[in-house]
C-alpha cells in the first residue's frame, strides 16, 4: 500500500517540477508574504522620510483590539507599536492565504488536471485502491503547503526580528496558535474542498477558478479586522481551528466518496 | 479466460451495456465492432474494473470483477481510447511509473521496458517528453504501457488508431504472438473492419448495448450476406446496351459504375462464366472481370441497420 502511494507521490513531484505554471506560484506566494510584508514595514517609513515622526495607534482602534495584543503593545516602545500591530495582527490573514492557495493550485492540477488529461484512467487501471489513490494524490499538496507555510513563517519571523525590532520579539502566542492549529486546519480544509471541486469539475482551469474563491473568507477577515468589526482573539483562533478540523473530517469523508473509480470514469 | 454473465451497466435511464453474456478463451482475440455509443468502451471499462456493473458480473482469469477487482486489475493491460500518458514526463518515466504501479520488480521492469521500446523502435527516444511526440508515437507508448506488466488479458480500445500501416502491422503481429505464445486473451474494440478481419478470431457486433451477432468474419459474412457480385469493366456502353443488359439479367441485379457493370449473383462460381458470355454476345468489349465478395462492412451495415 505504502509503495503505491510513494510511487504516486514521486510521479506527482516529477510532474510538478516540470510544470512552471504550478511551481512558480507555489514558490512565489510564500516568498512574497514572508519577505514582502516585513520588508515593507521595515523600510516604508524611512523611504517616505517620516522616520522622525512617531505615528501612534488611535485610542479608538486600540479599544477594538484583543486584550492580549493590547497588553503586548503597551509594553512596547511607542515607535514599535504600529509596526507590531501590522506584523502581529493585521498581516495574519494575509499569511493565511498561503495554506489555502497552495493546495488549491496543486490539487486542481493533481485531481482535476489528471481527469482532464484522462491520465487518471490509466492510473485507475492499475491495482491501486481508491483510498490509496486519494491519499497518494493529497500527500504532495499537503506537504508542499505545510512546508511552504512553515518556511514562510520562519523567514517572516526572522526578518521581523532582524529588520524591524532588532531583537527577538516575534512570534507571539497568537502566531504559535495560528501556525500550530489554524494553518494545518486551513490546509486540510483547502485540500478537502478541492477534492470535491475537482471531482465535479471538467478540468484544471475550472477547478482552479472555483477553488480560487477559497481565499475569499481570508480577505473578509482582513477587512473586518481593519474596520474593527471583528478581532482575532486567542480563544477565537482556537475555536475556529476546532470547527475547521471538524469540517475537514467531513470534507475528506465526502471527498473520498466523490473520488471513486466509478465516479471518476463515469464523469470523464 | 473472460466470461461475462448478463453484464449490464446503466447511466441513468441509458442502458450502455445490456445483458451481455460472452466468453473469450485463452489465446483468443475477440473484436468488438459497432457504431459509436454501442457500448464497446463501457464493456472494456467494466472488464477493467474501472466501473461497476449495474447488474450481472464477469470473471477474468478466475477473478470476479466485483469481488476481486484489485486482482483483476493486476492481470489486465488496458489501452484506452485516449492515450492517457503524462505529457510532461519522458517515455521512460511514463513506462517506469506504470510498471511500478503494477508492482513489476525493478530489474524485470527495466528489461521489459527496454525490450518493448526496442520492438517499437522507441528506445532512442526514451528520454523524450511524451508531449513532444506525434500521435502515432504516443499510441505506441500507450500500447507498451499496457504490456509493461506482462498481463494475462489485454483490453484494447482502438489500439491502432493513429498508427501508420507498418506500426499497425507490427502491433497486430505482436498481439498474435502474445495470443499464440503466452495464451493471452485479448478484446479489441475497433472501427477498423479490415483490422478486425485480419486480427480477430471472433467478432462480436454490438448495437445499443447488446451483442447482436457473434462469430468469425467468414461466418458472419456467410450468415448475413448471401449474395456476391461480378464486376465487368468494358470499353464503352451505349444506353441501348445498358438496357439490353438489364433485360437479360433482371434490372434489380444490375448497376453501372462508369464503364463497369456490377451484377449481383447468388453463386458466383457457377454463374460467372454464363454472365460474361451473355455480355460478349451483346457485342460489348470486355476489358476485365473480377468477383466482388461481400465484406465485413456490408455485414455490419446490414446487422446494425436491421437491429
Amino acid at each position: 500500500m505504502r509503495r503505491d502511494i510513494a510511487t504516486l507521490v514521486k510521479k506527482d513531484l516529477l510532474e510538478f517540477k516540470s510544470n512552471k505554471q504550478i511551481w512558480i506560484p507555489v514558490i512565489l506566494l510564500p516568498l512574497l508574504v514572508s519577505i514582502g510584508l516585513p520588508v515593507t514595514v521595515a523600510f516604508i517609513p524611512s523611504a517616505l522620510n517620516v522616520s522622525g515622526v512617531i505615528p501612534e495607534i488611535p485610542t479608538g482602534l486600540l479599544r477594538t483590539l484583543p486584550d492580549e495584543l493590547r497588553l503586548t503593545l503597551e509594553a512596547l516602545q511607542k515607535r514599535e507599536q504600529l509596526a507590531f500591530l501590522f506584523i502581529a495582527y493585521y498581516f495574519a490573514p494575509t499569511f493565511l492565504v498561503v495554506p489555502l492557495a497552495i493546495p488549491a493550485v496543486l490539487c486542481a492540477d493533481s485531481f482535476a488536471g489528471e481527469k482532464e488529461r484522462k491520465t487518471i484512467e490509466a492510473i485507475l487501471a492499475t491495482p491501486i485502491m481508491d483510498s490509496e489513490l486519494l491519499i497518494g494524490k493529497t500527500v504532495l499538496p499537503l506537504v508542499a503547503s505545510l512546508s511552504s507555510s512553515y518556511l514562510a513563517f520562519i523567514i517572516y519571523s526572522y526578518l521581523t526580528n532582524l529588520l524591524i525590532f532588532h531583537r527577538l520579539i516575534f512570534p507571539t502566542y497568537s502566531w504559535i496558535l495560528i501556525m500550530g492549529l489554524l494553518v494545518p486546519a486551513l490546509t486540510f480544509f483547502s485540500v478537502g474542498t478541492m477534492i470535491i471541486i475537482s471531482a465535479r469539475s471538467k478540468g484544471f482551469r475550472e477547478a482552479q477558478q472555483i477553488g480560487g474563491m477559497i481565499v475569499l473568507p481570508v480577505f473578509v477577515l482582513l477587512v473586518t479586522q481593519l474596520l474593527g468589526i471583528m478581532s482575532m482573539t486567542n480563544q477565537g483562533l482556537m475555536a475556529t481551528s476546532i470547527i475547521l478540523f471538524v469540517l475537514d473530517a467531513l470534507l475528506l469523508k465526502y471527498g473520498s466518496r466523490a473520488y471513486t473509480r466509478d465516479h471518476l470514469v463515469s464523469n470523464t | 479466460m473472460i466470461e461475462t454473465s448478463q453484464l449490464t451497466r446503466c447511466f441513468g435511464s441509458l442502458v450502455a451495456v445490456d445483458d451481455m453474456t460472452l466468453s473469450v478463451d485463452s489465446g483468443e482475440i475477440l473484436g468488438l465492432l459497432g457504431p459509436n455509443g454501442a457500448g464497446k468502451t463501457t464493456t472494456l471499462r467494466l472488464l477493467a474494473t474501472l466501473m461497476r456493473p449495474t447488474s450481472g458480473t464477469a470473471v477474468v482469469d478466475g477473478h470476479d470483477i466485483i469481488r476481486d477487482a484489485e486482482k483483476v486489475r493486476s492481470i489486465v493491460g488496458v489501452v484506452s481510447d485516449n492515450q492517457a500518458l503524462y505529457e510532461r514526463l519522458t517515455i521512460y518515466e511514463n513506462l517506469d511509473f506504470f510498471g511500478k504501479m503494477h508492482h513489476v520488480p525493478e530489474k524485470e521492469r527495466a528489461e521489459r521496458i527496454r525490450e518493448l521500446l526496442v520492438h517499437y523502435d522507441l528506445w532512442e527516444l526514451r528520454t523524450s517528453r511524451v508531449g513532444t511526440l506525434s500521435k502515432g508515437l504516443g499510441q505506441r507508448v500507450a500500447i507498451i504501457r499496457a504490456l509493461v506488466h506482462d498481463p494475462r488479458v489485454l483490453l484494447l480500445d482502438e489500439p491502432t488508431a493513429n498508427l501508420d500501416p507498418p506500426t499497425s502491422l507490427k502491433t497486430r503481429k505482436l498481439l498474435d504472438y502474445h495470443t499464440d505464445h503466452d495464451g493471452k486473451a485479448i478484446i479489441v474494440s475497433t472501427h477498423n473492419l479490415r483490422e478486425a478481419e485480419k486480427l480477430c478470431d471472433t467478432i462480436a457486433v454490438m448495437n445499443k448495448g447488446r451483442v447482436v451477432a457473434k462469430g468469425n468474419a467468414p461466418e458472419l459474412i456467410r450468415k448475413f450476406e448471401s449474395g456476391q457480385a461480378i464486376e465487368i469493366r468494358v470499353k464503352g456502353l451505349s444506353p441501348e446496351q445498358m438496357h439490353e443488359i438489364e433485360k437479360a439479367m433482371h434490372p434489380n441485379n444490375v448497376s453501372f459504375k462508369g464503364n463497369a457493370i456490377v451484377i449481383s449473383v447468388k453463386d458466383y462460381d457457377s454463374r460467372a462464366t454464363e454472365i460474361i458470355r451473355k455480355i460478349l454476345e451483346l457485342g460489348i468489349d470486355v476489358l476485365e472481370t473480377h468477383p466482388v465478395r461481400p465484406e465485413l462492412e456490408d455485414v455490419l451495415v446490414k446487422i446494425i441497420g436491421g437491429a
